[in-house]
Protein backbone atom coordinates (compact mmCIF):
# COMPACT_ATOMS: atom_id res chain seq x y z
CA UNK A 1 0.00 0.00 0.00
CA UNK A 2 2.82 2.72 1.15
CA UNK A 3 5.05 1.38 -1.51
CA UNK A 4 2.12 1.90 -4.39
CA UNK A 5 1.04 5.36 -3.31
CA UNK A 6 5.05 6.51 -3.19
CA UNK A 7 5.41 4.94 -6.80
CA UNK A 8 2.69 7.55 -8.07
CA UNK A 9 3.94 10.72 -9.18
CA UNK A 10 2.81 13.71 -6.79
CA UNK A 11 1.93 15.89 -9.46
CA UNK A 12 0.36 13.88 -12.00
CA UNK A 13 -1.74 13.10 -8.69
CA UNK A 14 -2.92 16.48 -7.90
CA UNK A 15 -4.07 16.98 -10.88
CA UNK A 16 -6.17 14.36 -11.18
CA UNK A 17 -7.44 15.56 -7.73
CA UNK A 18 -8.26 18.80 -9.01
CA UNK A 19 -9.69 17.44 -12.30
CA UNK A 20 -11.95 15.39 -10.48
CA UNK A 21 -12.88 18.49 -8.39
CA UNK A 22 -14.53 19.99 -10.98
CA UNK A 23 -15.44 16.60 -13.15
CA UNK A 24 -17.70 15.17 -10.62
CA UNK A 25 -20.39 16.17 -7.68
CA UNK A 26 -19.36 16.59 -4.09
CA UNK A 27 -18.42 13.72 -2.82
CA UNK A 28 -21.37 11.76 -0.63
CA UNK A 29 -21.47 12.38 3.25
CA UNK A 30 -23.17 9.27 3.30
CA UNK A 31 -20.68 6.20 4.42
CA UNK A 32 -20.10 3.21 2.78
CA UNK A 33 -23.03 0.66 3.57
CA UNK A 34 -24.41 -2.96 2.69
CA UNK A 35 -27.70 -3.12 0.38
CA UNK A 36 -29.04 -6.27 1.46
CA UNK A 37 -31.96 -7.65 0.42
CA UNK A 38 -33.14 -11.38 1.80
CA UNK A 39 -35.70 -13.32 0.09
CA UNK A 40 -37.54 -17.00 0.48
CA UNK A 41 -37.55 -20.09 -2.00
CA UNK A 42 -40.22 -21.18 -0.01
CA UNK A 43 -38.73 -24.36 -0.69
CA UNK A 44 -38.75 -24.42 -4.27
CA UNK A 45 -35.72 -23.68 -6.84
CA UNK A 46 -37.18 -20.74 -8.03
CA UNK A 47 -34.41 -17.70 -7.52
CA UNK A 48 -34.65 -15.28 -5.84
CA UNK A 49 -38.03 -15.96 -4.34
CA UNK A 50 -40.38 -13.37 -2.32
CA UNK A 51 -38.55 -10.65 -0.86
CA UNK A 52 -38.86 -11.07 3.02
CA UNK A 53 -36.42 -7.84 4.25
CA UNK A 54 -35.10 -5.20 2.58
CA UNK A 55 -31.96 -3.23 4.43
CA UNK A 56 -32.73 -1.12 7.66
CA UNK A 57 -36.24 -3.45 7.99
CA UNK A 58 -36.83 -4.88 11.21
CA UNK A 59 -35.89 -8.53 11.70
CA UNK A 60 -38.76 -11.38 10.09
CA UNK A 61 -38.75 -13.53 12.80
CA UNK A 62 -38.18 -16.25 10.39
CA UNK A 63 -34.39 -17.33 12.07
CA UNK A 64 -32.51 -18.03 8.65
CA UNK A 65 -33.34 -15.18 6.64
CA UNK A 66 -32.08 -13.11 9.79
CA UNK A 67 -28.93 -14.50 10.57
CA UNK A 68 -27.94 -14.31 6.64
CA UNK A 69 -28.49 -10.72 7.01
CA UNK A 70 -26.69 -10.21 10.05
CA UNK A 71 -23.57 -12.86 8.44
CA UNK A 72 -24.36 -10.62 5.06
CA UNK A 73 -23.70 -7.24 7.09
CA UNK A 74 -20.61 -8.72 8.80
CA UNK A 75 -19.15 -9.89 5.89
CA UNK A 76 -19.48 -6.64 4.24
CA UNK A 77 -18.38 -4.42 7.28
CA UNK A 78 -15.09 -6.83 7.36
CA UNK A 79 -14.00 -6.59 3.82
CA UNK A 80 -14.19 -2.49 3.86
CA UNK A 81 -12.69 -2.26 7.38
CA UNK A 82 -9.89 -4.34 6.73
CA UNK A 83 -9.41 -3.91 3.01
CA UNK A 84 -10.90 -0.88 1.92
CA UNK A 85 -13.41 -2.90 -0.12
CA UNK A 86 -16.54 -1.95 -0.93
CA UNK A 87 -19.06 -5.23 -1.22
CA UNK A 88 -18.13 -7.97 -3.37
CA UNK A 89 -17.50 -6.10 -6.50
CA UNK A 90 -15.69 -2.77 -5.02
CA UNK A 91 -18.96 -0.58 -6.29
CA UNK A 92 -21.52 -1.36 -3.74
CA UNK A 93 -23.04 -4.49 -4.94
CA UNK A 94 -26.40 -4.74 -3.31
CA UNK A 95 -25.87 -8.23 -1.20
CA UNK A 96 -28.92 -10.31 -2.71
CA UNK A 97 -29.69 -13.69 -0.82
CA UNK A 98 -31.86 -16.53 -0.86
CA UNK A 99 -33.21 -18.93 2.31
CA UNK A 100 -35.08 -21.86 2.45
CA UNK A 101 -34.15 -23.30 -1.05
CA UNK A 102 -35.32 -26.40 -2.38
CA UNK A 103 -36.38 -29.63 0.45
CA UNK A 104 -33.34 -30.58 2.71
CA UNK A 105 -31.15 -29.34 0.87
CA UNK A 106 -27.46 -29.87 2.35
CA UNK A 107 -25.58 -26.97 0.72
CA UNK A 108 -25.22 -22.99 0.21
CA UNK A 109 -23.84 -21.74 -2.74
CA UNK A 110 -22.79 -18.53 -4.41
CA UNK A 111 -24.62 -18.45 -7.72
CA UNK A 112 -23.18 -15.87 -9.76
CA UNK A 113 -25.17 -12.92 -8.18
CA UNK A 114 -26.45 -13.57 -5.67
CA UNK A 115 -26.49 -16.37 -2.06
CA UNK A 116 -27.95 -19.40 -1.91
CA UNK A 117 -29.21 -21.25 1.27
CA UNK A 118 -30.69 -24.73 1.94
CA UNK A 119 -32.36 -25.66 5.04
CA UNK A 120 -30.17 -28.70 6.30
CA UNK A 121 -31.79 -32.32 6.02
CA UNK A 122 -31.30 -32.56 9.92
CA UNK A 123 -30.28 -35.92 9.92
CA UNK A 124 -26.69 -34.72 8.99
CA UNK A 125 -26.44 -30.82 8.64
CA UNK A 126 -28.92 -28.91 10.88
CA UNK A 127 -28.19 -25.30 9.21
CA UNK A 128 -26.37 -23.42 6.61
CA UNK A 129 -27.18 -20.09 8.03
CA UNK A 130 -25.75 -20.40 11.70
CA UNK A 131 -21.93 -20.61 11.08
CA UNK A 132 -20.86 -16.75 9.68
CA UNK A 133 -17.88 -18.64 7.71
CA UNK A 134 -20.25 -20.09 5.69
CA UNK A 135 -21.36 -16.73 4.67
CA UNK A 136 -18.21 -15.50 4.38
CA UNK A 137 -16.90 -18.63 2.24
CA UNK A 138 -19.68 -17.75 -0.50
CA UNK A 139 -19.24 -14.04 -0.51
CA UNK A 140 -15.64 -14.85 -1.16
CA UNK A 141 -16.72 -16.83 -4.39
CA UNK A 142 -18.25 -13.58 -5.19
CA UNK A 143 -15.07 -11.43 -4.67
CA UNK A 144 -13.01 -13.88 -6.69
CA UNK A 145 -15.51 -13.93 -9.60
CA UNK A 146 -15.24 -10.27 -9.21
CA UNK A 147 -11.09 -10.20 -9.22
CA UNK A 148 -10.84 -12.03 -12.71
CA UNK A 149 -11.80 -15.59 -11.47
CA UNK A 150 -9.79 -18.39 -10.55
CA UNK A 151 -10.98 -21.47 -13.06
CA UNK A 152 -12.97 -24.38 -10.83
CA UNK A 153 -11.22 -27.53 -11.64
CA UNK A 154 -7.89 -28.92 -10.37
CA UNK A 155 -5.31 -26.80 -8.46
CA UNK A 156 -7.15 -23.13 -9.83
CA UNK A 157 -10.24 -24.47 -8.74
CA UNK A 158 -8.83 -25.62 -5.43
CA UNK A 159 -7.01 -22.39 -4.71
CA UNK A 160 -10.59 -20.84 -5.20
CA UNK A 161 -12.11 -23.01 -2.64
CA UNK A 162 -8.92 -22.13 -0.12
CA UNK A 163 -9.30 -18.05 -0.73
CA UNK A 164 -13.37 -18.57 0.34
CA UNK A 165 -11.83 -20.85 3.56
CA UNK A 166 -9.09 -18.33 3.98
CA UNK A 167 -11.51 -14.99 3.85
CA UNK A 168 -14.26 -17.24 5.58
CA UNK A 169 -12.02 -17.70 8.74
CA UNK A 170 -10.83 -14.14 8.72
CA UNK A 171 -14.60 -12.90 8.87
CA UNK A 172 -15.37 -15.30 11.99
CA UNK A 173 -11.91 -14.12 13.62
CA UNK A 174 -12.91 -10.45 12.87
CA UNK A 175 -16.38 -10.67 14.52
CA UNK A 176 -15.10 -12.31 17.15
CA UNK A 177 -11.60 -10.42 17.62
CA UNK A 178 -9.21 -13.01 17.41
CA UNK A 179 -5.85 -13.22 17.18
CA UNK A 180 -4.51 -16.47 15.23
CA UNK A 181 -3.73 -18.08 17.97
CA UNK A 182 -7.06 -17.88 19.38
CA UNK A 183 -8.86 -18.49 16.47
CA UNK A 184 -10.47 -22.18 15.75
CA UNK A 185 -9.70 -22.49 11.89
CA UNK A 186 -12.77 -24.44 11.72
CA UNK A 187 -14.67 -24.14 8.60
CA UNK A 188 -18.46 -25.13 9.10
CA UNK A 189 -18.01 -25.55 13.32
CA UNK A 190 -21.83 -26.20 14.12
CA UNK A 191 -23.45 -27.21 11.18
CA UNK A 192 -23.31 -30.78 11.99
CA UNK A 193 -26.09 -32.50 13.66
CA UNK A 194 -25.14 -34.61 17.00
CA UNK A 195 -25.53 -37.72 14.92
CA UNK A 196 -22.54 -37.35 13.47
CA UNK A 197 -19.03 -37.47 14.41
CA UNK A 198 -17.15 -34.20 13.82
CA UNK A 199 -16.35 -30.76 14.91
CA UNK A 200 -16.56 -29.01 11.68
CA UNK A 201 -16.39 -29.66 7.90
CA UNK A 202 -12.68 -28.40 7.18
CA UNK A 203 -9.30 -27.76 9.67
CA UNK A 204 -6.96 -25.42 8.53
CA UNK A 205 -4.96 -26.07 11.11
CA UNK A 206 -5.18 -29.89 10.68
CA UNK A 207 -6.46 -30.97 7.44
CA UNK A 208 -8.09 -33.97 7.36
CA UNK A 209 -9.09 -34.09 10.93
CA UNK A 210 -12.31 -32.49 10.95
CA UNK A 211 -14.66 -35.57 11.20
CA UNK A 212 -14.43 -39.35 11.10
CA UNK A 213 -17.91 -40.57 11.19
CA UNK A 214 -19.47 -44.14 9.90
CA UNK A 215 -22.16 -42.63 7.70
CA UNK A 216 -19.38 -39.81 6.46
CA UNK A 217 -16.19 -41.78 6.31
CA UNK A 218 -12.89 -39.42 6.91
CA UNK A 219 -12.27 -36.03 6.11
CA UNK A 220 -10.15 -36.14 3.02
CA UNK A 221 -8.27 -33.26 2.94
CA UNK A 222 -4.51 -33.31 2.39
CA UNK A 223 -2.34 -31.10 4.09
CA UNK A 224 0.80 -32.20 1.67
CA UNK A 225 1.94 -32.03 -1.71
CA UNK A 226 2.63 -35.35 -1.53
CA UNK A 227 -0.48 -36.23 -0.18
CA UNK A 228 -2.55 -34.27 -3.49
CA UNK A 229 -5.52 -35.87 -4.81
CA UNK A 230 -5.79 -36.63 -8.16
CA UNK A 231 -9.90 -37.49 -8.85
CA UNK A 232 -12.61 -36.71 -11.34
CA UNK A 233 -15.45 -35.73 -8.64
CA UNK A 234 -15.47 -32.60 -7.65
CA UNK A 235 -14.26 -30.84 -10.19
CA UNK A 236 -10.61 -32.22 -9.85
CA UNK A 237 -11.33 -32.73 -6.07
CA UNK A 238 -11.40 -28.63 -4.92
CA UNK A 239 -12.91 -29.12 -2.08
CA UNK A 240 -10.12 -31.58 -0.68
CA UNK A 241 -7.08 -30.35 -2.01
CA UNK A 242 -7.87 -26.83 -0.53
CA UNK A 243 -6.16 -28.43 2.15
CA UNK A 244 -2.31 -27.78 1.08
CA UNK A 245 -3.25 -23.84 0.23
CA UNK A 246 -5.55 -23.59 3.10
CA UNK A 247 -2.48 -25.21 5.95
CA UNK A 248 0.31 -22.35 3.83
CA UNK A 249 -2.50 -19.77 4.85
CA UNK A 250 -2.94 -20.82 8.58
CA UNK A 251 1.20 -21.89 8.96
CA UNK A 252 1.34 -17.85 7.72
CA UNK A 253 -0.89 -16.80 9.69
CA UNK A 254 0.30 -18.09 13.47
CA UNK A 255 3.75 -17.58 12.47
CA UNK A 256 3.20 -13.78 11.93
CA UNK A 257 0.55 -13.81 14.98
CA UNK A 258 -1.81 -10.74 15.95
CA UNK A 259 -5.13 -10.66 13.51
CA UNK A 260 -4.23 -12.88 11.00
CA UNK A 261 -6.40 -10.55 8.53
CA UNK A 262 -3.84 -7.48 8.68
CA UNK A 263 -0.82 -8.87 7.74
CA UNK A 264 -1.13 -12.58 5.90
CA UNK A 265 -4.80 -11.75 5.29
CA UNK A 266 -3.37 -8.76 3.41
CA UNK A 267 -0.71 -10.72 1.45
CA UNK A 268 -3.56 -13.05 0.18
CA UNK A 269 -6.19 -10.25 -0.27
CA UNK A 270 -4.14 -8.07 -2.64
CA UNK A 271 -2.27 -11.21 -4.68
CA UNK A 272 -6.28 -11.87 -4.81
CA UNK A 273 -6.91 -8.89 -6.30
CA UNK A 274 -4.30 -7.90 -8.35
CA UNK A 275 -5.45 -8.19 -11.81
CA UNK A 276 -2.51 -10.41 -12.19
CA UNK A 277 -3.05 -13.45 -10.90
CA UNK A 278 -3.95 -15.75 -14.07
CA UNK A 279 -7.48 -17.90 -13.90
CA UNK A 280 -6.01 -20.55 -14.42
CA UNK A 281 -2.87 -20.17 -11.47
CA UNK A 282 -1.24 -23.50 -10.19
CA UNK A 283 -0.72 -23.80 -6.54
CA UNK A 284 3.09 -22.64 -7.52
CA UNK A 285 1.82 -19.47 -9.65
CA UNK A 286 -0.34 -18.41 -6.57
CA UNK A 287 2.14 -19.46 -4.00
CA UNK A 288 4.99 -17.10 -5.78
CA UNK A 289 2.77 -14.58 -6.21
CA UNK A 290 1.88 -14.51 -2.52
CA UNK A 291 5.48 -14.12 -1.71
CA UNK A 292 5.97 -11.28 -4.16
CA UNK A 293 3.39 -9.42 -2.67
CA UNK A 294 4.86 -9.83 0.84
CA UNK A 295 8.07 -8.69 -0.46
CA UNK A 296 5.95 -5.24 -1.77
CA UNK A 297 4.02 -4.70 1.46
CA UNK A 298 6.62 -5.23 4.14
CA UNK A 299 9.96 -5.74 2.04
CA UNK A 300 11.60 -8.06 0.09
CA UNK A 301 13.66 -10.42 3.24
CA UNK A 302 11.24 -8.81 5.58
CA UNK A 303 9.73 -11.47 8.52
CA UNK A 304 6.36 -11.19 6.36
CA UNK A 305 8.06 -12.26 3.03
CA UNK A 306 10.31 -15.10 5.07
CA UNK A 307 7.08 -16.52 6.81
CA UNK A 308 5.09 -16.64 3.60
CA UNK A 309 7.54 -18.43 1.73
CA UNK A 310 8.35 -20.73 4.94
CA UNK A 311 4.48 -21.56 5.15
CA UNK A 312 4.39 -22.72 1.18
CA UNK A 313 8.05 -25.07 1.75
CA UNK A 314 6.22 -26.82 4.62
CA UNK A 315 3.16 -27.61 2.63
CA UNK A 316 5.57 -28.46 0.07
CA UNK A 317 5.40 -25.78 -2.42
CA UNK A 318 8.69 -24.19 -3.53
CA UNK A 319 7.95 -20.72 -4.24
CA UNK A 320 9.96 -19.45 -7.49
CA UNK B 1 -27.70 -47.81 -12.05
CA UNK B 2 -25.58 -45.64 -9.93
CA UNK B 3 -25.39 -42.15 -8.96
CA UNK B 4 -22.50 -40.87 -6.93
CA UNK B 5 -22.91 -37.11 -6.06
CA UNK B 6 -19.71 -34.89 -5.39
CA UNK B 7 -19.00 -31.26 -4.55
CA UNK B 8 -21.41 -28.91 -2.53
CA UNK B 9 -19.88 -26.36 -0.10
CA UNK B 10 -19.04 -29.43 2.29
CA UNK B 11 -17.48 -31.62 -0.64
CA UNK B 12 -18.97 -35.12 0.88
CA UNK B 13 -19.29 -37.79 -1.63
CA UNK B 14 -23.02 -39.53 -1.77
CA UNK B 15 -23.13 -43.01 -3.71
CA UNK B 16 -26.47 -44.00 -4.30
CA UNK B 17 -27.08 -48.14 -6.48
CA UNK B 18 -30.27 -49.42 -7.69
CA UNK B 19 -30.78 -52.30 -10.27
CA UNK B 20 -33.72 -51.33 -12.09
CA UNK B 21 -34.67 -54.96 -12.70
CA UNK B 22 -36.20 -54.72 -8.99
CA UNK B 23 -37.71 -50.91 -9.47
CA UNK B 24 -40.09 -50.12 -12.16
CA UNK B 25 -39.61 -46.44 -11.78
CA UNK B 26 -36.76 -46.20 -12.07
CA UNK B 27 -36.05 -48.43 -15.46
CA UNK B 28 -39.19 -46.33 -16.78
CA UNK B 29 -37.32 -43.20 -16.20
CA UNK B 30 -34.40 -44.63 -17.71
CA UNK B 31 -36.16 -45.05 -20.71
CA UNK B 32 -36.34 -41.53 -20.87
CA UNK B 33 -32.92 -40.63 -20.22
CA UNK B 34 -30.37 -39.49 -22.92
CA UNK B 35 -27.09 -39.76 -21.32
CA UNK B 36 -25.18 -38.98 -24.72
CA UNK B 37 -27.06 -35.79 -24.85
CA UNK B 38 -26.13 -34.01 -21.46
CA UNK B 39 -23.80 -30.91 -21.96
CA UNK B 40 -20.59 -30.88 -20.65
CA UNK B 41 -20.73 -29.53 -17.12
CA UNK B 42 -19.97 -25.74 -16.81
CA UNK B 43 -18.24 -25.97 -13.19
CA UNK B 44 -19.73 -23.67 -10.70
CA UNK B 45 -18.46 -22.64 -7.17
CA UNK B 46 -20.23 -25.30 -4.40
CA UNK B 47 -22.64 -26.92 -6.80
CA UNK B 48 -23.33 -30.78 -6.88
CA UNK B 49 -21.25 -32.44 -9.45
CA UNK B 50 -23.35 -35.63 -10.70
CA UNK B 51 -21.60 -38.97 -11.92
CA UNK B 52 -24.41 -40.74 -13.66
CA UNK B 53 -24.06 -44.39 -14.97
CA UNK B 54 -26.53 -46.30 -16.67
CA UNK B 55 -25.32 -49.75 -17.40
CA UNK B 56 -22.18 -49.61 -19.89
CA UNK B 57 -23.14 -45.78 -20.04
CA UNK B 58 -22.16 -42.67 -18.10
CA UNK B 59 -22.14 -38.98 -17.51
CA UNK B 60 -21.32 -36.07 -15.36
CA UNK B 61 -23.50 -33.42 -15.11
CA UNK B 62 -23.73 -30.39 -13.28
CA UNK B 63 -26.43 -29.52 -11.01
CA UNK B 64 -27.39 -26.68 -12.87
CA UNK B 65 -28.18 -28.64 -15.63
CA UNK B 66 -30.12 -31.70 -14.23
CA UNK B 67 -33.48 -30.95 -15.47
CA UNK B 68 -36.58 -33.26 -16.54
CA UNK B 69 -36.70 -37.13 -16.78
CA UNK B 70 -32.69 -37.29 -15.53
CA UNK B 71 -33.24 -35.28 -12.62
CA UNK B 72 -36.28 -37.67 -11.61
CA UNK B 73 -34.48 -40.59 -12.22
CA UNK B 74 -31.16 -39.06 -10.04
CA UNK B 75 -33.37 -37.72 -6.86
CA UNK B 76 -35.46 -40.98 -7.18
CA UNK B 77 -31.90 -43.39 -6.89
CA UNK B 78 -30.55 -41.22 -4.51
CA UNK B 79 -33.77 -41.35 -2.36
CA UNK B 80 -34.29 -45.22 -2.69
CA UNK B 81 -30.38 -46.28 -2.77
CA UNK B 82 -28.80 -43.41 -0.81
ZN1 LIG C 1 -16.83 -22.89 -2.02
Amino acid sequence: MVQRTLTLDHEQRRTRVAAQLIAQPPPATTPVAANRTLHDAAHKETLPGRTVRAEGAPATGDQQADEVYDWLGVTFDFYNTAYGRNSIDGGGLPLVATVHYSVDYDNAFWEGSQMVYGDGDQQIFKTFTGPLDVTGHELTHGVTQYSGGLDYNGQSGALNESVSDVFGSLVKQYHLGQTADQADWLIGQGMFTDAVNGVALRSMKAPGTAYDDPALGKDPQPAQMADYVETDSDNGGVHINSGIPNHAFYLAATTLGGHAWEKAGRVWYDTLTSKKLPSGADFVTFASMTYATAGTLFGVNSTESDAVREAWATVGVKVT
Amino acid sequence: MAVTRSGGFAGLVRRAEVDSADHPTVAGLIGDVRLDDVPEPRPQPDRYVYDIEIGDHSAQVGEADLHGPLRELVDHVMTLGG
